[in-house]
């Protein structure tokens, strides 16, 4: 695991999401009022770009087809038997959001 | 006496038509030589009126606006997709097409459709496409046969002289349901560059292709090196077994057409001895899903060894043989319930991959980065077999 540091945590305001590229790979990042989830940006249905999503609480949308995921577990909440979302973990340094990928 | 090449090792030989078929300009996966098997041109208005005959001038196809407000074909004074009824098609006809994810109205579809072909596979790391009509999905609903043969001449000039333009858009030719016609056709496109010809898998105006008065086809086919790619189409006014009569709720009958129709398919070309009497015939099954798959070939092969010989006399293999022989699935989707099951079940063989890009259901730009990503301890073979050279096989494509 390397760490990087994504963002600003004054860049993200609470309710909102976005997608970073770490190491080649999509990396998307939540502000659910004020706490910081990373999960991969890929939704598991047919790879739309949860960064780029609804979120709404903890629950994010994705823009293709509208499965929905809860981004603190990974736990798909559209479909039973779908995999969970890999998570990242993430931490606040010095005002600044660093994730583990 | 020239001596003769030496033959390439099964690897070198995929390394070889890698090599030849690369695109330079990709952005992702470029380690990855990818064929994409199923991406959909949407085609202007003109696609089918350009090269059409003059003589079938008065019944060129006509872009209307329904009575919902939504872009629908006319032909034969009938709208495509059927608006509404059993069977019938999406509310929004030919909007809502996703290239990158964000959806489309029509118009603007069949613009970046053309402008950006080269780019959005680029953009997902697709070196070849292998290109159906999206419109023209419905010309075989035609029930006029001479205006349906017309409406393939175009279709296919269109896409031999205004679409394709460089080796990375495969084309699919149309074929009417006449065989002595088609066979025509098929030679005509192969004369314009095609390596691969598209059908619907239903029953389309009584035609049972499975039948042997379609074996000049699958010969001619065959002698020339193409491929045939089976493509269901929801929202059509044939009686097909699974939508028409039975559901006037388009994502219910959408549900069901696809994986059922072909199904049928399936069953047809083997059960009837087509794979049999044509073994070098290469078959591709595309937007269906792929767990259904081995269901239907282990009740072909519970079948045959149950009932009495002669009613199976003219097949030698088991239906499953014939299916691993000739056959690939181009369509899975990432999330299938039991799909790493069916791809072991194969052994990593018959399947490729395919985005159906840039309709409603499909995975746009994203799909090879995702199956990289979502599937990180796949196999190094079986990735390769699954990116392209299980397609390189079922169209044996040469450097």
């Amino acid at each position: 695991m390397t760490r990087h540091v994504l963002c600003r945590a004054s860049e993200l305001p609470p309710g909102q999401c976005r997608t970073f590229r770490v190491e080649g790979r999509g990396v998307a990042l939540y502000n659910v009022g004020g706490e910081f989830y990373a999960t991969q940006d890929f939704c598991r249905h047919k790879g739309g770009s949860l960064g780029k999503g609804k979120l709404e609480g903890a629950v994010v949308t994705c823009p293709l087809h509208g499965w929905r995921f809860d981004v603190r577990s990974g736990e798909c909440l559209t479909m039973s038997h779908c995999r969970e979302l890999t998570r990242y973990p993430t931490v606040l340094e010095a005002g600044e959001v660093v994730v583990e990928v | 006496m020239a001596e003769a090449a030496p033959r390439l090792s099964e690897e070198d030989h995929y390394r070889a038509v890698a090599a030849s078929w690369r695109s330079d300009s990709k952005r992702v996966a470029r380690e990855f030589f990818v064929i994409d098997a199923d991406r959909h041109v949407i085609e202007p208005p003109e696609a089918m009126t350009k090269y059409l005959d003059p003589e079938f001038a008065r019944e060129a196809p006509k872009l209307v606006t329904d009575n919902q407000g939504s872009p629908r074909i006319m032909m034969e004074g009938r709208l495509y997709q059927k608006p509404r009824g059993y069977g019938g098609g999406r509310i929004e006809g030919c909007g809502d097409q996703r290239p990158r994810g964000e959806s489309l109205p029509y118009e603007e579809a069949y613009r970046h459709s053309m402008a950006y072909r080269d780019e959005d596979m680029d953009l997902g790391g697709v070196d070849v496409g292998i290109w159906f009509p999206t419109m023209g999905l419905f010309i075989p609903d035609i029930l006029d046969i001479k205006l349906q043969y017309a409406l393939c001449r175009a279709h296919n000039d269109w896409m031999a002289k205004d679409f394709a333009t460089s080796r990375r858009h495969i084309w699919c030719a149309s074929i009417p349901l006449k065989p002595e016609w088609a066979v025509e056709e098929i030679k005509r496109c192969h004369r314009m560059g095609a390596r691969t010809v598209w059908m619907r898998p239903n029953v389309m105006n009584e035609v049972r292709y499975w039948n042997e008065d379609w074996d000049p086809v699958w010969e001619t086919m065959t002698g020339l090196g193409m491929a045939l790619l089976f493509h269901e189409a929801t929202g059509t006014y044939n009686a097909t077994y699974s939508t028409d009569y039975k559901f006037d709720k388009y994502w219910l009958a959408h549900v069901v057409s696809h994986p059922c129709e072909m199904a049928t398919g399936l069953c047809g070309m083997i059960g009837y001895g087509v794979l049999e009497r044509h073994p070098a015939l290469r078959v591709l099954f595309c937007e269906a899903g792929a767990t259904w798959v081995p269901y239907f070939l282990f009740r072909l092969d519970e079948h045959i060894a149950g009932r009495p010989r002669v009613e199976t006399a003219e097949l030698k293999l088991n239906p499953s043989e014939y299916f691993r022989r000739q056959c690939t699935i181009c369509s899975f989707e990432p999330a299938e319930a039991l799909l790493r099951e069916t791809v072991e079940w194969f052994g990593g063989r018959n399947m490729g991959l395919t985005s159906d890009y840039p309709h409603w259901d499909s995975s746009g730009v994203s799909g090879v980065e995702m199956y990289i990503e979502l599937y990180p301890d796949m196999e190094e073979t079986q990735r390769e077999r699954f990116f392209s050279r299980n397609v390189i096989d079922a169209l044996n494509l040469q450097p």
